[in-house]
């Protein structure tokens, strides 16, 4: 404490008093919170609030804002309360040279609780993003609602929700759960772009073990309930998984490498030293002869792609479908391919719901798509029915139909019906569709085409399966082929699958001033959005 | 110890178990291969650990979600 000088019109301090004040105050809140808390964790291996910003932003450096930021309520002893940047550290520094808004709670100071002005802060690192047209991340780790604040903390997730969803489409956000978010507050890092969870310290939910136990009689352990399985494998909520914190940091930078800063940012092209035009031809090699066996739709992707690099989104969710980030020729594109190897390829209501999520993300970010396209079709029978898949597979047709960034399918083999739309086609928006010879594009397979077409031909003949046979093979021949399709000019090239990287480059060459707006497509009118289905 | 299912994804008839009670099987390792929409499938181990029940034999007809065998972790 230092004296107060009087002069005739109030009291002041020196200069140097006021400064060593401002030293105080910083380097107390620098602390942060709980010594025993810092030391918990840090015996426990993990990083703090603050390791973890220094961690994502180049050497470690940062503009904080917002650090003397404090609660106003003084009910059950809140005016007592010490807690160092009300919990939650907002920032922004650079990420590979560009920058970046970021907010990281500080489970030592009350546990990171949400009140009122702990989201009044992380509200307006969002804002402040948006405005300034950069991306941002939030590092969760709160023990959650700061009920001594009652409706002033309710509130602010209000905020903090409006806000996020305000900035959607506009700014990249990031989640990364490096600590518990269980309740509300959990929709915070859902309704982001992406969330990308470390195993044995992340946790999300919409309500913990305690919770469900007292409520609902449900005994589960924090694992089990809201740990990375629980989002990564069953939900579909993240998608990315790290090892710990230090790698959900290092995964979200590299996320962050492939996308623009903003919407009206093209995303950043990098040198590649892959050959634009280089010829691969063991990808002759890899489909099998019979169209019933599977074959690893990431062995196509990888062999494509810059330098074989692949970064997978929901890689542990609705296998039957692979999205994702690669370059091509050092352009970001967003990857949708079918797996064969995983449900037969077919597109399911979890596959529909992460395809179109991610082609919505790209279209937004002006991220190219590619498709590589060998799907059976939606899927059939009472159950998927039932649970809505004609709303749930309409998602795809939305998305696509909805996209303006250059869109190219490479039809690797099969290719029907309501899925040859739903994996991207010229007539629901395609600017370039290859073929592989191997591609079976038509409106149904032949056996099912025969038994319908000669359904009573078949019935009356003296010897059933042979003329069923004779109609497969007849239909078979006519129509599952991909020459068909570019007879009439809905496929553009049936190419070699050696070739497939090269006339992917020549497309994203050809495409790069693809501009659809209001002004340029008349059946671009203006609206506020699309009703797709949700 | 936790429980982890192989579940079909899809309704479809078995060709193959890859797997008896009692096996220890690594994450990833094949369990069942059965044939739906018209293609093989092969279903692989969603966790390491030990085969507590297999459910299904070849031949046999399941449904989307049946669970075709247990693995204990």
């Amino acid at each position: 404490m230092t004296d107060w000088l009087e002069y005739p019109g109030g009291v002041y301090k020196k200069k140097e008093d006021l400064y060593r004040e401002l030293k105080e105050r910083r380097d107390r809140i620098l602390q942060m919170g709980d010594p025993q808390v810092l030391e918990r964790r840090r015996k426990a291996g993990q990083l703090n609030a603050r390791e973890r910003l220094e961690l994502l932003f180049d050497n470690g450096e940062y503009l904080e804002i917002g650090m003397h930021v404090k609660h106003r309520t003084t009910h059950f002893s809140m005016d007592k309360a010490q807690i160092p940047a009300e919990g939650v550290i907002t920032a922004f520094g650079k990420v590979n040279g560009r920058w970046v808004a970021a907010f990281s709670e500080d489970f030592s100071a009350m546990a990171g609780t949400f009140g009122e002005y702990h989201g009044k802060k992380e509200a307006y690192a969002i804002q402040f993003a948006m405005e300034k047209g950069i991306p941002f991340i939030g590092m969760n780790d709160s023990g959650g609602a700061r009920l001594q604040e009652g409706m002033d903390t309710l509130e602010a997730y209000g905020w903090l929700f409006r806000t996020q969803t305000q900035a959607s489409g506009v700014i990249p956000q990031i989640a990364l759960l490096l600590g518990p978010c269980l309740g509300g507050q959990a929709y915070h890092p859902v309704m982001q772009d992406f969330v990308i969870q470390a195993k044995n310290v992340g946790f999300m939910g919409i309500a913990g073990p305690a919770f469900v136990k007292t409520q609902i009689g449900e005994e589960i352990t924090l694992e089990e309930l809201s740990g990375w399985r629980a989002h990564a494998v069953k939900s579909g909520q993240t998608h990315v998984v790290a090892e710990d914190e230090k790698d959900a940091i290092a995964k979200a930078k590299e996320l962050l490498s492939f996308l623009p800063s903003n919407n009206r940012e093209r995303p950043p092209r990098l040198k590649t030293e892959d050959p634009p035009d280089r010829i691969i031809p063991e990808l002759d090699d890899l489909l099998p002869d019979e169209p019933f066996k599977p074959f690893d739709m990431r062995k196509v992707i990888t062999a494509i792609v810059d330098d074989g690099y692949f970064f997978e989104i929901l890689g542990l969710y609705a296998n039957n479908l692979i999205t994702g980030f690669a370059r091509f020729n050092g352009r970001t594109v967003g990857i949708v391919a079918n797996q064969p190897m995983e449900a037969a390829g077919v597109l399911d209501i979890n596959a529909a719901d992460k395809g179109a999520r991610f082609i919505r993300f790209c279209d937004l970010f002006n991220i190219p798509l590619v498709t590589l396209v060998d799907c059976p079709g939606y899927i059939i029978g009472s159950r998927a029915d039932w649970a809505g898949i004609l709303r749930h597979g309409a998602k795809l047709l939305y998305a696509w139909s909805d996209a303006t960034v250059p869109l190219i399918s490479i039809i690797v083999r099969k290719s029907y019906a309501g899925a040859h739309y739903g994996m991207l086609d010229k007539s629901i928006g395609a600017d370039f569709v290859f073929a592989w010879p191997t591609a079976r594009i038509t409106i149904v397979g032949a056996d099912t085409a025969a038994s319908v077409i000669f359904a009573r031909e078949i019935r009356e003949s003296p010897n059933p399966e042979e003329a069923r046979r004779k109609r497969i093979r007849e239909y078979s021949e006519t129509y599952e082929n991909p020459y068909v399709a570019a007879e009439r000019g809905y496929t553009d090239d049936v190419i070699m699958p050696r070739d497939t990287r090269k006339y992917i480059n020549r497309a994203l060459d050809l495409l790069e001033n693809k501009f659809v707006t209001p002004g340029t497509c008349p059946w671009k009118v203006w609206r506020k959005y699309s009703n797709i289905n949700l | 110890m936790a429980q982890e299912t192989v579940t079909a994804p899809l309704a479809g008839k078995v060709i193959k178990v890859h797997v008896k009670t009692g096996d220890r099987v690594n994450e990833g390792d094949e369990v069942c291969t059965m044939e739906s929409m018209k293609m093989e499938n092969t279903l692989y181990a969603p966790v390491s650990g030990t085969v507590t029940e297999v459910k299904v034999a070849p031949g046999q007809f399941i449904q989307a979600g049946d669970v075709i065998a247990v693995i204990e972790y």
